[in-house]
């Protein structure tokens, strides 16, 4: 067993992004035969979110998100194989891309390393991503299709995909970026809107739960 | 002015090298290793300056400590990935009272800019790269995101700290850049949505500096080729006026 001190000092080290100590507490949990997918459950996928949460207040900016998400696949990378050999399931699975004709990745990516540190399954498709890229992810079983786009010449896209998967009953579109708004979400019939890379893992958290 | 000056160009559509007697080629500047690692070491201090870097960096530990090693992998690939390069292309513009219509057809709509090269101003078209891609910086880190992000700051600060130093060593010609200014390009592409990027008017733009040793496009959409990459307009007045 861990002891509720341990589960403190990784949640702090999560938030502080102190790399060495998650995964010494990590490796000692799994030593221990912790239930490894129930502390990333209840301890590191809350510490990210309490990152995510400083992110989006302007506490922290994105230098020491990046710190604290390195911190926290320090402990992913150790807990996978044993979540994977257990039949654990994932979050979700989420695929995400810049839509066609946008070439820019920085939110993107920023939103890919949110995601994965809150648990999903992310299958990250790249930049100037067109619909049947998207289409064939979803055929690899990614439901939740993210899009970003930095370009007001490149939103337009975002409704032709958000078009394209009308109709499917099985799958969600997320859309962000620095030029989308919850308006503009809302207009073209997307399911969720990420104003930032923490609102995103949010929005995806709520089309999951409005599913099941 | 020249002949330019008595041509008509009511479409932005009209092929510039058509109607428009332009100077033979744009003059390419390829910025070398030394001058990359000045630009890289403008850009590290400038991004360390900056609230979010600076108060992570002042607090020490661990956080510093990745963050500094961030930066020193993002400064490795863009020394190891970066081609810097400035060009520059004189262009024959027409004028039409307040408007100063561009040899693409662009028209922009500014009384001083006007003014100016009517008292014999030169007006030029300058494009500064990094000259490298972004996925090629990806797989030099490795496929690390967050290396990559920190890439992408430094990037856009070096990207800037080109600007800076071409200016300053006279991206226009003009001693000192006295008097120098940029020209805001507005485009006013739809009713009710005046800061709609115009991307055939930008594509049409970089066409007029000749597309061989730049190596920079752009798409349909209006992103550059690579990624980091800036195009845009200087307005020198007359050189005597100056001096």
């Amino acid at each position: 067993m861990l002891t509720e001190e341990d589960k403190d000092n990784l949640y702090d080290a999560i938030i502080d992004g102190d790399r060495d100590t998650v995964v010494t507490l990590v490796q000692k949990a799994a030593s221990l035969g912790v239930d490894l997918g129930g502390l990333l459950q209840e301890v590191m996928i809350p510490a990210m979110g309490h990152v995510g949460e400083l992110f989006s207040s302007g506490e922290v900016f994105v230098p020491e998100m990046l710190v604290a998400a390195r911190a926290m696949q320090g402990g992913i990378d150790i807990i996978e194989p044993y979540l994977v050999n257990s039949g654990h399931k994932s979050a979700g699975k989420v695929c995400i891309g810049s839509v066609k004709g946008d070439l820019h990745d920085i939110g993107k990516n920023l939103v890919v390393m949110m995601l994965r540190g809150a648990g999903y399954e992310v299958e990250d498709l790249g930049v100037d991503v067109r619909i049947e890229t998207f289409e064939q992810a979803v055929e690899r079983g990614y439901k939740i299709v993210c899009l970003s786009a930095l370009l007001t010449t490149t939103k337009g896209e975002m409704r032709n995909v958000v078009e394209h998967f009308r109709g499917r009953n099985d799958v969600r579109v997320v859309v962000g970026g620095a030029v989308v708004n919850q308006i503009y979400a809302t207009a073209i019939g997307a399911d969720g809107f990420g104003e930032d890379a923490p609102g995103a893992v949010k929005a995806v958290r709520q089309v999951l739960e409005a599913m099941a | 002015m020249t002949s330019a000056a008595a041509l008509e160009m009511t479409d932005p559509g009209f092929c510039a090298a058509a109607i428009t007697p332009q100077p033979p080629c744009a003059a390419v500047t390829q910025i070398d290793q030394a001058g990359l690692d000045r630009l890289i070491a403008a850009a590290l201090f400038r991004l360390r300056r900056q609230a979010h870097f600076a108060g992570p960096l002042g607090a020490g530990g661990h956080k510093a400590r990745q963050i500094d090693a961030w930066l020193q992998t993002a400064a490795g690939c863009l020394r190891a990935l970066a081609r810097p390069k400035v060009a520059q292309q004189t262009l024959a513009p027409h004028l039409e009272g307040d408007c100063v219509i561009l040899p693409t057809g662009t028209r922009l709509h500014d009384a001083p800019a006007a003014e100016t090269l009517r008292r014999g101003g030169r007006l030029s078209l300058y494009l500064l790269s990094l000259g490298f891609d972004q996925r090629a910086a990806f797989e030099w880190l490795g496929s690390d995101y967050m290396a990559h992000h920190i890439q992408s700051e430094l990037s856009r600060e070096t990207l800037f700290a080109l600007g800076r130093e071409a200016r300053a060593r006279g991206l226009d010609g003009a001693p000192g850049n006295a008097g120098v200014r940029r020209i805001a390009v507005r485009v006013e592409a739809a009713p009710g949505a005046p800061r709609l990027w115009d991307a055939a008017g930008v594509q049409r733009l970089l066409s007029l500096i000749d597309d061989g040793p730049h190596g920079v496009t752009m798409n349909d959409s209006g992103c550059f080729q690579p990624l980091h990459s800036v195009l845009g307009l200087l307005l020198a007045p007359d050189r005597a006026a100056v001096d």
